[in-house]
């Protein structure tokens, strides 16, 4: 799956000739086995009732119309464009990395030189490539070792995000430092961020600052840094320092000390990134910091990107040079292949009004969106797991896709539109594939679609030279402290919108406000003082030349003076979910993008917002404040309890420190510690330290067990039906909160108090210790769910699948796993530890005649979890990793004092403070 | 005499000045006759209204499940099971009355003792819907009960639920026995009365063949007594059980010892309650004066004033041992009642059923209806926030922070509540009108004339 470029690899379970479930590539680089939510969640899309089902022609009205008639007009088209050498044609191309789009554009170019060619995509890498061009004066992609950094600085930018240029292997790297147990080693983690990320989560340190903030921050350090070690001579001049009252407040000065003497204890093995927003000159800076620091070549890779030596394009520049044609009328005909320009191009560009005066505009695309509604001709594009194609990773790695079903909707892939454009007939995907890989043989071919990646296809690695740049006047503008900035993320749920109609997606709660249904506006409780703003309540963000309505989420650990809204929300032309003007469905959320201009995408460093006076309940699936542990009464002893954490030293002088969280008052009992050979007591450890609040286990958990969505009303009235949840505590409060997740699915207790109380025995304790749940025998008491307290067995209020036994529900249908009972209404349901898999597994062995091993079963959400913190296996097996996990000093149970026995085993998380800075 | 219609029928039926013969016609005409007073024609067709919207109500719940209600989780169980407390709590004094006060003799029950014994079984049908209709899946209710079934199925015994079936189950029971037959005698007053009519071979029926022969009365007295001690430790151990569906569990604010004693107390408190809020009105619209003295109703309001002080006791004990006992969980669940979000309900309670009640200290208002009336409206308001404090507090903040929860009802919610007191007046309406409110017989035996005195 490619996102914004990058390619993720993927398995994908396919039943019945239908692909029901994503997983991750263990041979992929940018996988490594694990899958985020956008890639778990896709499979949904493809099944999505309100997907593109044919070509749709407007003029004057709206038109369903067949491949042929687009055929004819296309190539009667074709035939004056190429009279004319492609003058007056135009591509708006998603940005992709696909080699054989990149072939096709070739060719298209030969044979129509006057054509115009231009990617776009709202997480476009302008500033992270003209960084690394002021930095080295070439064009160069960096790739961070995170497994070889002891000391990681993260400005404004999460190395887990699909954003970041490493794909899901950051998390990977980053989680392999995260092993404090055999050396009582941990890599430090610094975060200096606007609004919380997954690293913001498991940093180590964590200071809240305004994401125009900072540029400044980074001059300073690269000033402290530099004269320290700066040699003028070899690096240039250092940046000069910033005169910032905030630099000099004691929080901030003793970070940077701290952190300053770190990266110079660690000389060579740190690393310092920087977020997608961040302006060029930033990127730079960091660029000459790691060079400054020896990290080039050791924690920092580059790679030479294969682009030209000049100075990269900017997507920008060029799609406002496209729009300036358009608008002059010099564009006559307008391919938009895949994306949704009139949405996502930055407002000030005024998009759509230029598209009005194209004469010909075509549109190819998943759903029937914004910019379908706008063009002449609109075709559907193939979903790509009904598409042959290829795109490389972040390393340069071609992967291979290859499709496990038919096209459902007779639509077509980017590249399969280019080359009929070009050829006149219609191409099989394969085909072109092929074609741009024949240098492959035949069964190098194979092999490679097998593996998904092409071997020795990786960028070559670079050593730059980092040229000596001068001080940028920009850092040192700035702003005024107290204006109120906006920070926009095409990195939550529904990505850049193209999720805006995934209800899985949509419900699926933001790891940090925990909102669902919704893109609330996050504020630190400090800014909705000052601004007399109140949790849920509507509000205006106002610009020099929009405004938009959204609602605030007062959270935690937000910079102070900084808000942070998703973008992709709130649109016109989703879907039956998301928003649709068609067919009268309110959209959902609020439309950042109305906020973009050319110059300032992602961060608004002043903004106005007015108050309303209304107010709605936001659909949380956590109160807002009640995970708040500096409440008075009790809440604090009991989050320490629930969540324990302990510092590296602490770890390392009393090991057993997590013991110390456990009650007093409870008698000790003898634990159920006998090992029985041939018996399976199916177990799993979850790793606190390596959880980053990513939700891609939730996810997978929804797809894997035919988990149904509830809507916006239940969420608030608390009916999610989660098997396993992540929760969110603030470990501490206000502006510098520290955040904790922990995922919590049932916890499979040997003693299980839900057990006893089912007055039809629906719910019972199997051979191997998992807590079966009999939905046939349930008749809805509750009474488990009450006795439950680890509150994880959801109830089904309603017959959330009834909509699907209409007859035209057969497509939605499809995404159902036929090994997991669709639950009716009125049943109690909950996690079970994917017995579905276990059986599987079981049965393979069996037919291979051999003896289950360690690791042969792998839970949905272990699977996916892209920092590999959840372990499942078995507990007899004392050579298991599951039972390694559980022996380990920092394991405890969850409400261990209750006596329930819980097979799940949490391992406390270490954080590796910086003595100067406790 | 306030109500028109039975002092008409007061005097048209006067017998002499014979006080036994004056009682059986006091009683038996409300029965006989042919108009009822206007109220009751008033209060009627409130009640049917409100049967009507329960009726819907629960036809909605059942058809589109129970998701119409506000529940949710960790609040799975709400109003319904609220409700269900309720309406079983409200029963209890019916049995304490006809039972306990019969076996210590106590002369004042039998002025109230149908009264109260028709509360318990209209009680007893009103909270046993609510257990039936928030089942997930009702249809399948019958599993839960130990029927020889070819599907290899049996009830799970551990399960408080199951408990909780055979105790209600055995209450109904027993208190639909014990208050038939204690009806036997007056139907038969009835049907003797009743010449050649409809009502003689209706209530003939009723009567089961009793001709007041002194056989008949040896067995009469004799079953009485017996089924009297056999409900009287139902008393104790309908609401203990029902108790233990709370106890039982691990549920911080419900896992408590004390928990059976808290409910038992407080279901006299709201049972005694209702019987003032039912005697007053009959007594008034029905020409009762002279059966319900003021004098019952003031030893009713020191029962009400003893068991708001005893519940205030149990409570307080709840609270000390949540502190004292350390447990962090038990600490928060019971400062979140005092505290949190539903603390207005925590506070309602306390208002309604530790302050109010303090004002039958005074005998004067002990013995002023109207304000006796009032009060024990206010108690029964307070009783049922006291299970809303119980159930939803509770359920809402239990051990993680992460899995809290807050509960909002919705219109089904209340219509159910509201329908719930439809259902219960509709049946105790009928039974003002066509079956004898008093036990003729045994007030007969109070009677301070003839030789008896």
């Amino acid at each position: 799956m490619e996102l914004d470029g990058v390619a993720t690899g993927l398995l994908v379970t396919s039943v019945d000739g239908r692909p029901i479930k994503i997983e991750g590539n263990s041979k992929h680089p940018d996988s490594l086995g694990g899958a985020g939510i956008y890639q778990q969640a896709s499979i949904l899309d493809l099944y999505d009732p309100d997907r593109s089902q044919g070509i749709v022609f407007r003029q004057g009205g709206r038109r369903s119309v067949t491949w042929e008639t687009f055929a004819t007009w296309a190539n009667k088209e074709f035939a004056t464009l190429r009279a004319l050498r492609g003058k007056g044609l135009g591509f708006l191309v998603e940005t992709t990395s696909s080699p054989t789009v990149e072939r096709l554009r070739h060719e298209l170019i030969e044979a129509l030189p006057e054509a115009c060619w231009v990617k776009w995509s709202v997480n476009n890498r302008d500033e992270i490539n003209q960084g690394a061009y002021l930095a080295y004066g070439r064009h160069v992609r960096a790739r961070v070792a995170y497994d070889r950094a002891a000391i990681v600085l993260c400005l404004d930018s999460d190395p887990m995000s699909p954003a970041s240029s490493f794909g899901l292997s950051g998390g990977r790297g980053i989680a392999r430092r995260r092993e404090p147990d055999e050396q009582f080693e941990s890599s430090r983690i610094y975060v200096v961020e606007s609004s919380f990320s997954g690293i913001g989560a498991i940093a180590d340190h964590r200071l809240p600052l305004r994401s125009s903030d900072i540029g400044a921050f980074v001059a300073e350090l690269d000033a402290v840094l530099s004269a320290r070690i700066g040699d003028e001579q070899k690096w240039g001049p250092a940046q000069p320092r910033p005169s910032r009252p905030w630099l000099e407040t004691s929080t901030v000065r003793a970070f940077i000390t701290a952190l300053v003497d770190d990266l110079l204890n660690n000389i060579g093995q740190s690393v310092v990134t920087v977020g997608l927003h961040q302006p060029a000159v930033v990127h730079a800076l960091a660029h000459r910091i790691n060079t400054l620091l020896g990290n080039v070549d050791r924690t920092v890779n580059y790679l030479d990107t294969c682009e030209s030596a000049d100075e990269p394009p900017s997507a920008v520049r060029q799609l406002t040079e496209l729009v300036r044609d358009m608008r002059e009328a010099r564009i006559s005909t307008l391919f938009i292949l895949g994306g949704n320009p009139v949405l996502t191009a930055p407002t000030d560009l005024a998009f759509a009004d230029a598209l009005a005066n194209v004469k010909q505009s075509v549109h190819l695309s998943v759903h029937e969106d914004e910019t379908s509604e706008a063009v002449n001709w609109h075709l559907p594009m193939a979903h790509y797991l009904e598409s042959w194609g290829d795109c490389r990773a972040s390393d340069g790695t071609v992967s291979v896709i290859q499709p496990l079903i038919l096209p459902l909707f007779s639509g077509r892939t980017t590249s399969e539109v280019l080359a009929f454009l070009l050829e006149g007939k219609v191409s099989n995907g394969r085909t072109l594939l092929r074609k741009t890989h024949e240098v492959l043989t035949e069964p190098a071919f194979r092999r490679a679609v097998h593996d998904g990646i092409i071997e020795g296809t990786a960028f070559a690695p670079v050593m730059p030279k980092l040229r000596p740049f001068a001080a940028f006047p920009l850092l040192d503008q700035g702003t005024t402290p107290n204006t109120l900035e906006l920070v926009l993320s095409a990195v939550t749920n529904v990505h850049d919108g193209r999720f805006a109609n995934n209800g899985w997606l949509l419900e699926l709660p933001d790891p940090v406000t925990k909102v669902t249904w919704d893109n609330a506006l996050r504020v630190s409780p400090t800014t909705a003082l000052t601004l007399g703003v109140v949790d849920g309540e509507r509000v205006t963000l106002v610009t020099n030349w929009k405004s938009v309505d959204v609602n605030v989420a007062i959270t935690h650990g937000q910079a102070e003076n900084s808000l942070q809204l998703a973008l992709g929300w709130g649109r016109s032309a989703a879907g039956g979910l998301g928003g649709s003007t068609r067919n009268q469905v309110k959209p959902l959320g609020s439309n950042g993008y109305l906020l973009r201009s050319c110059k300032e995408p992602f961060l608004l460093p002043t903004i106005r917002l007015q108050t309303t006076g209304q107010t709605a309940p936001l659909a949380r699936t956590e109160l807002k404040d009640a995970t708040v542990s500096s409440c008075t009464d009790g809440s604090r002893e009991r989050v320490r309890r629930i969540v324990r954490e302990g510092t590296l030293l602490q770890y390392k002088t009393d090991p057993a420190f997590v013991k110390k969280f456990d009650p007093t008052l409870v008698a000790p009992s003898p634990q159920a510690t006998t090992v029985s050979p041939g018996i399976l007591r199916w177990a799993m450890s979850v790793d606190l330290n390596k959880c980053t609040g990513c939700n891609a286990c939730v996810i997978a958990c929804q797809a894997e067990n035919n988990i149904p969505t509830v809507g916006k009303t239940n969420v608030i009235q608390g009916r999610e039906m989660y098997w396993l949840r992540i929760d969110r505590y603030y470990m501490t409060n206000h502006d510098s909160a520290e955040l904790a997740f922990q995922p919590v699915t049932c916890q499979q207790c040997e003693n299980a108090p839900c057990e006893q109380v089912c007055p039809v025995g629906a719910t019972l304790h199997s051979s191997e210790g998992l807590n079966d749940m009999t939905y046939n025998r349930c008749i809805g008491t509750r009474y488990c769910a009450i006795n439950c307290p680890y509150k994880v067995r959801q109830f089904n209020y309603f017959d959330y699948d009834s909509a699907l036994n209409e007859r035209n529900s057969l497509l939605q249908k499809m995404v159902y796993n036929p090994d997991v009972t669709v639950r009716s209404r009125g049943v109690t349901e909950k996690c079970t530890f994917c017995i579905q898999r276990i059986r599987r597994v079981k049965r393979w062995v069996k037919n291979e005649k051999r003896t289950l091993a360690d690791g042969d079963i792998v839970t949905a959400c272990q699977q996916t979890c892209p920092t590999g913190a959840i372990v499942f296996g078995d507990l007899n097996d004392r050579n298991g990793q599951v039972a390694k996990q559980h022996e380990k000093l920092r394991a405890y149970e969850l409400l261990g004092e209750l006596e329930n026995r819980p097979r799940v085993k949490y391992l406390a998380r270490i954080r590796n403070r910086n003595p100067k800075l406790v | 005499m306030h109500s028109l219609g039975s002092t008409q029928s007061c005097q048209r039926n006067s017998a002499g000045t014979n006080p036994y013969a004056k009682l059986t016609d006091n009683v038996a005409q409300i029965v006989e006759s042919i108009r009822p007073p206007k109220a009751w024609y008033i209060a009627f067709f409130v009640a049917l209204l409100l049967l009507a919207l329960f009726l819907v109500s629960a036809a909605y719940v059942l058809f589109e499940g129970i998701g119409v209600w506000g529940n949710g989780n960790p609040v799975v169980w709400a109003f319904d099971i609220v409700n269900f407390v309720f309406w079983i709590g409200i029963g209890h004094a019916g049995t304490l009355i006809s039972a306990l006060f019969y076996l210590t003799r106590q002369g004042f029950r039998t002025s109230i003792n149908r009264i109260a014994e028709a509360m318990t079984v209209f009680a007893v049908i009103c909270a046993a819907v609510f257990p039936g209709i928030h089942l997930g899946r009702p249809w399948l209710i019958y599993w839960m009960f130990p029927s020889p079934n070819q599907r290899g199925l049996w009830p799970q015994f551990r399960s408080p639920l199951e408990w909780d079936l055979f105790a209600v189950g055995a209450y109904a029971i027993v208190s639909l026995l014990f208050w038939y037959m204690g009806m036997i005698p007056d139907f038969a007053t009835i049907r003797d009365r009743a010449g050649v009519s409809h009502r003689r071979l209706i209530y003939g029926l009723l009567a089961m063949g009793w001709r007041g022969s002194s056989r008949h009365w040896h067995r009469y007295e004799n079953a009485y007594l017996l089924i009297a001690a056999l409900v009287t430790p139902l008393v104790i151990s309908v609401h203990s059980i029902v108790s233990f569906n709370f106890a039982v569990t691990q549920l911080p604010g419900w896992h408590s010892t004390i928990s059976p004693l808290y409910f038992v107390t407080g279901a006299i408190l709201s049972g005694f309650a209702m019987v003032v809020t039912l005697a007053i009105p009959a007594r008034q619209f029905f020409g009762l004066k002279r059966i319900i003295l003021v004098r019952h109703i003031e030893s009713l309001n020191e029962i009400i004033l003893a068991s708001a002080l005893l519940v205030t006791f149990v409570g307080g004990i709840e609270t000390f041992s949540a502190w004292y006992g350390g447990n962090v969980y038990e600490r928060y669940a019971v400062v979140n009642r005092a505290l949190g979000s539903q603390a207005w309900s925590f506070w309602l309670m306390l208002v309604c059923n530790v302050g109010v009640p303090q004002l039958l200290w005074w005998r004067r208002i002990r013995r002023h209806l109207w304000i006796g009336f009032t009060i024990s409206l206010v108690v029964n308001v307070g009783m049922w926030f006291e299970r809303f404090v119980i159930v939803v507090s509770s359920l809402s903040r239990d051990f993680l922070p992460g899995s809290f929860g807050a509960f909002t009802p919705t219109m089904v919610d209340y219509a159910l509540l509201l329908g719930s007191f439809g259902l219960f007046l509709t049946l105790f309406l009928l039974f003002c009108r066509y079956l004898p409110m008093v036990s003729i017989a045994e007030v007969k035996s109070t009677l301070s004339v003839g030789p008896r005195s």
